[in-house]
């Protein structure tokens, strides 16, 4: 039977990769697979181990372990299965105890919850990626060409670095921290684990070396210069907009095309409706009417485009202004909305306005509404017009209908009862049995043969 | 010349306990030999002996006066005692060390200089001071080619790198892995300017009182009574003849005889005639037929014996 002669024993905190990383050490080897095979440490850096596989470890050094379940972060996971996959590290850590910590590979942190400095992933010096071997727990680089040092970043480098997923993931543990606090607080009034989650969420956003760093440069806006490090659940909240907003100008500017995004789930509207609002320069207040008429909506998939809402925003200043006169400065989220709308109708662009419903099921990969409208127009009009070619498309209820052309469902069944619309326009439905003709409609609105007012 | 226990061993070096372990005066001076080269730590050495004589007991021996302290993360092994078994490349040789230390897990594909780093992390560890070595001859070639030559360096490697003093034991055969000349005649210099003079292990003389005193300690570690020269010089002889003075023969004698409360040396040379004839060899010529060989021929046994063994060592 395999044995070791050093029997180390995990810390608490410790993470179960750097934990086989730092018995392989001790004992003597280079890497970890010369005591596991490859599989079963990339079970560990998952921090996935199996029964199994720990008591293999355990008979190694014939002692029991465990590994702690209570450190890293408390937070549900928002990105699902979510665990940074190459070694990240805190220098300053790594000095006092060379043991590598669980949460370092927990997205949520991107810096030390103790040293408030940023966890480094890649060489200074080199931009190799930090590899679980000997290397790392001593501080040096493990690229073969290089072997230097590892150095803690500058600040500028760190911000360069820090992804937009790093801010996201802060913005929504904070998010957590306010849903909890003040949304749902009775909800998780019992939950034994409050007090870890909220001390956590804060120190996710407020012992944060590049958004400390951020609020400095942002502190003219009113908000509080410095480090904060005890802001209530409302400012923090309001903080995390400032940032994420902010942020996603530099990201823009940084990276060019690519669009930096949100990880939400779909059932987390409140959430939801308040990064879009954040996003858009708005109160959550003012979208939520927009939400539930369904002029605005989330589908079903988990991923949104931010850059394609804050576009969607200035394509609806676009229509605004191009529709009136006006000019608005402060967007007013329903007013431009009805905007939008008459817009569209006077345009008699009903086609769009229908899409305005039904495009996801077009377009679900793109997923956001607006964002394709904006970016898809001359394909979205070839699309529709393919939908009303198909026998399928061709149909809409009369309650759709009445919706989309905002008016009530009885003047529609009243203009078909006075012959406005014939009979034969219609198709039966095992349902609604009410169904009408969609160009037909077209017509007698551009006709303004139903009379409806708006 | 001849001790019974190593109490007179200089009082800087290390002394086992009493009764430990029984030598003569070959034993006593290969004790100083371990002892000095464990305490001094500048220099390796190379002790030899031909098998039986009781090497690997020396150094067990010697092993147990330093036990292991088992520590809940490792164990600290003073004197670490290592077993050769058939040994064919210089990775297989640090694979043995590293298994005397505890750690087996191997990677077969390991290259020597991996091997050696995490068999000096290990030794540093572990604390160890001192390393035994046995059945050297075990890693060398019958011919002094490439693999020999690799072999010596491989311990030069670790003499040089584990600042620890290494113990070789084996066969005289393995003096030739000090001695190893490389293809142009030169010695291997590099071994043997670490090592110090080689040192052999000479089995006990005859009809000394050492010799009384090592049958008398299996005598005693079988359960029977001791014996005297003035009634049992003949039986003393005749065990002489059997076993050469080799320690290994005279244990392995001693594990056949039929415990019983022996009243004689007519009933001892009885029970040895069986012993013998189980043990060593069932042949005519056993030297505790008393109808074959009377006590004046074992007299003049003894007396080629002690000759041969005179030549042999003085010549050694």
């Amino acid at each position: 039977m395999a044995r070791l002669p050093i029997r180390v024993r995990p810390f608490v905190g410790e993470s179960q990769a750097g934990y086989i990383l730092r018995l392989a050490m001790r004992n003597g080897f280079m890497k970890p697979e010369d005591i596991v095979n490859k599989k079963v440490f990339n079970l560990a850096i998952r921090n996935n181990l199996k029964k199994a596989d720990i008591n293999n470890i355990s008979s190694l050094i014939q002692r029991p372990i465990s590994f702690s379940e209570t450190e890293g972060s408390p937070f549900p996971k928002v990105c699902s299965s979510a665990r940074i996959l190459h070694a990240r590290a805190c220098l300053k850590c790594l000095n006092e105890n060379p043991i590598h910590r669980d949460n370092w590979q927990d997205p949520r942190y991107t810096h030390c919850a103790k040293h408030q400095v940023m966890l480094i992933d890649v060489c200074p010096h080199c931009e190799h990626e930090l590899e679980f071997n000997a290397s790392l727990l001593q501080g040096y680089c493990s690229n073969e060409y290089c072997g230097r040092k590892l150095l803690q970043l500058s600040v500028d480098e760190k911000i360069k670095r820090l992804t937009t997923g790093n801010i996201e993931d802060c913005i929504i543990a904070g998010l957590y921290v306010l849903e909890i606090s003040e949304l749902k607080r009775k909800a998780y009034f019992n939950y034994k684990d409050i007090p870890k989650i909220l001390t956590a969420g804060i120190d996710l956003l407020t012992n944060n070396e590049a958004l400390g760093h951020w609020l400095a440069k942002i502190s003219s806006k009113g908000l509080p210069a410095g480090y904060p490090k005890n802001l209530a659940y409302p400012e923090l909240y309001s903080l995390s907009c400032h940032i994420h907003r902010d942020w996603n100008l530099i990201k823009r500017a940084q990276i060019g095309n690519r669009k930096p995004s949100l990880q939400l789930t779909s059932t987390s509207k409140p959430l939801e409706i308040r990064i879009l609002a954040s996003c858009l320069g708005l109160n959550a207040a003012d979208l939520k009417p927009l939400w539930y008429k369904n002029i605005l909506r989330f589908s079903n998939t988990n991923r949104y485009q931010v850059d394609g809402l804050i576009d969607a925003k200035q394509l609806i200043e676009e229509l605004v202004t191009k529709s009136t006169s006006e000019v608005i400065n402060e967007v007013d989220f329903m007013e431009a909305t009805k905007f939008v709308e008459q817009y569209l109708m006077e345009k008699s662009d009903l086609l769009l306005a229908i899409f305005l419903k039904d495009l996801p099921f077009y377009y679900q990969g793109k997923n956001n509404l607006l964002d394709s409208i904006y970016f898809n127009r001359d394909e979205l009009i070839k699309v529709g017009e393919r939908h009303l070619k198909s026998s399928k498309a061709r149909t809409i209820s009369i309650d759709t209908c009445a919706k989309i052309a905002k008016i009530s469902p009885n003047i529609i069944k009243n203009a078909i009862s006075s012959g406005l619309i014939k009979s034969s326009d219609w198709k039966a439905d095992n349902s609604t049995l009410k169904l009408i003709e969609l160009k037909k409609l077209q017509e007698l609105h551009k006709n303004r043969q139903l009379n409806l007012p708006l | 010349m001849v001790s019974t226990t190593l109490n007179t061993s200089p009082s800087s070096l290390y002394v086992p306990q009493s009764g430990t372990f029984h030598c003569h005066s070959s034993t006593t001076e290969a004790w100083e030999y371990i002892s000095k080269i464990h305490q001094n730590r500048n220099y390796s050495g190379l002790l030899t002996g031909v098998s039986g004589v009781g090497k690997s007991y020396l150094a067990k021996t010697y092993t147990q006066q330093f036990p292991q302290s088992e520590l809940d993360e490792k164990n600290i092994i003073p004197v670490l005692y290592v077993k050769l078994g058939a040994t064919s490349t210089p990775t297989d040789l640090l694979h043995q060390i590293l298994m005397a230390l505890g750690c087996t897990v191997m990677n077969s594909k390991e290259r020597p200089y991996t091997a050696l780093e995490r068999l000096l992390h290990l030794l540093n560890e572990q604390s160890v001071e001192l390393i035994i070595i046995d059945e050297v001859q075990e890693c060398l070639p019958d011919t002094d080619g490439i693999r020999a030559q690799q072999m010596a360096k491989q311990f030069a490697g670790l003499v040089d790198k584990a600042s620890i003093p290494v113990i070789l034991m084996g066969t005289p055969l393995a003096k030739r892995i000090i001695e190893l000349a490389y293809k142009g005649g030169d010695k291997e210099e590099q071994l043997s300017r670490r090592f110090l003079a080689p040192h052999q292990l000479s089995p006990c003389p005859s009809q000394c009182l050492a010799w009384i005193s090592m049958v008398n300690f299996y005598q005693l570690k079988y359960g029977f009574n001791r014996l005297t020269a003035q009634s049992h010089k003949d039986l003393l002889n005749r065990i002489y003849i059997a076993t050469n003075g080799m320690h290994g023969l005279l244990n392995k004698l001693y594990a056949q005889m039929l415990p019983a409360d022996y009243k004689n040396t007519a009933q001892y040379i009885r029970a040895f005639e069986e012993a013998y004839k189980f043990a060593i060899r069932n042949s005519e010529d056993n030297p505790f037929n008393a109808d074959m060989i009377n006590a004046q021929q074992t007299e003049r046994n003894i007396e080629d014996l002690d000759r041969k063994l005179k030549e042999t060592f003085t010549h050694g």
